[in-house]
């Protein structure tokens, strides 16, 4: 659970049940700092680095992830920080997912072949 | 009403499973050399998925009704996870409302939710299943990321290359099949390289409902049996 994202009504950080909720200014701010320190740890580290601490910060932070992309999807206009944050999460997303098996290279060589000869 | 089923799986194994592992070939059997039935890519190592996560459906832990082969991409934590509908996490979203289900291959037909554009991308199409189709790619299973969006746009160049070999060939009299053609050409061995390439992809191209202008399982009919007999350990008796 995150205990950043807090209840509209109440203020208090949430404990369990359905409520309407939205992520803060501040909630915001505060996730993508994390974010970014985060990244620049992970850069130069290979494929898979950091799977654990994904993990992790998956359980803390995906919710607020996801309703940001939800947002954004449906056409709502993000603010300046909540498309950053929804940027640099899907960036470390991507660089810790394992790679789909690609085309190998001597088939794309093939591939190259073909192309120019036809 | 049951939904209609797109891919009809074999009948199962009979076994006395004590994990879902033990449907693992069976699965790999039934989607074809290491296909992610969520995203439909290949991947080097899959996972048996419960399509209703064993903490909501305990019943269902070692039912093969109930699973799937998945990427890590797609069922780990940055995916679909343990989600749920009713998934208490997945609830606090306020516009998650809506208890979209994950996809499902068995009953969804990707062709008709979504075109693959040419740069890999995935376009929803317009429709009542919109909604859900969108909130799958972008949210529950993340498919617009760019890993996923390359392997997607190699697969796109392939059957492009593909179509045009196929072509090719016909206009010079020679006969396209994997098993046919000739290898002594280099455009027979050409060919060959890349209907075979197809062929360990074709899953990808029937999911999306992408068809090739030659009827690509008469092209790699006998090719596809064969990788599958001897990639999985297991046939169906």
């Amino acid at each position: 659970m995150n205990p950043l994202i807090r209840n509209t009504h109440t203020g208090n950080a949430l404990t369990g049940g359905v409520t309407k909720l939205t992520a803060t200014p501040s909630t915001v701010a505060s996730v993508l700092a994390e974010l970014r320190e985060w990244n620049r740890d992970l850069v130069g580290a290979g494929e898979g680095a950091g799977v654990e601490r994904l993990q992790l910060f998956a359980e803390r932070h995906m919710d607020l992830r996801d309703d940001l992309a939800w947002r954004a999807a449906r056409g709502e206009r993000l603010n300046v920080r909540e498309r950053a944050l929804l940027e640099a999460f899907d960036a470390i997303l991507d660089r810790l997912m394992p790679s789909p098996t690609r085309v190998p290279p001597d088939v794309r060589q093939v591939m190259d072949d073909v192309l120019r000869t036809m | 009403m049951n939904p209609v089923t797109r891919i009809s799986l074999p009948e199962p194994p009979a076994l006395t499973p004590v994990s879902a592992r033990d449907f693992a070939a069976w699965l790999s059997w039934s989607f074809f050399d290491g296909i992610c039935a969520y995203c439909a890519l290949q991947s080097r190592a899959l996972e048996v998925d419960h399509v209703e996560p064993a903490s909501y459906a305990k019943e269902r832990r070692l039912d093969p009704g109930n699973l799937l082969p998945a990427c890590r991409a797609c069922n780990g934590p940055g995916g679909k996870s343990d989600y749920h509908p009713d998934h208490v996490e997945r609830r606090r979203l306020p516009r998650d409302t809506t208890g979209y289900s994950a996809l499902d291959p068995r009953f969804d037909d990707f062709g008709l939710l979504f075109d693959v554009l040419e740069d890999g991308r995935l376009s929803v199409r317009p429709g009542k299943e919109h909604d859900r189709a969108l909130w799958n790619v972008q949210v529950l299973l993340k498919l617009h990321l760019p890993k996923k969006v390359r392997a997607r746009q190699e697969l796109m160049e392939l059957r492009a290359v593909a179509e045009r070999l196929v072509e090719h060939l016909r206009e010079e009299g020679l006969d396209a099949s994997v098993e046919t053609s000739s290898p002594t050409t280099r455009l027979g061995e050409n060919a060959r390289i890349i209907l075979n390439m197809l062929a360990r992809r074709l899953l990808f191209y029937d999911l999306f409902s992408l068809k090739l202008s030659e009827d690509p399982k008469a092209l790699t009919r006998n090719r596809r049996h064969a990788l599958r007999t001897r990639e999985c350990g297991w046939t169906p008796s």
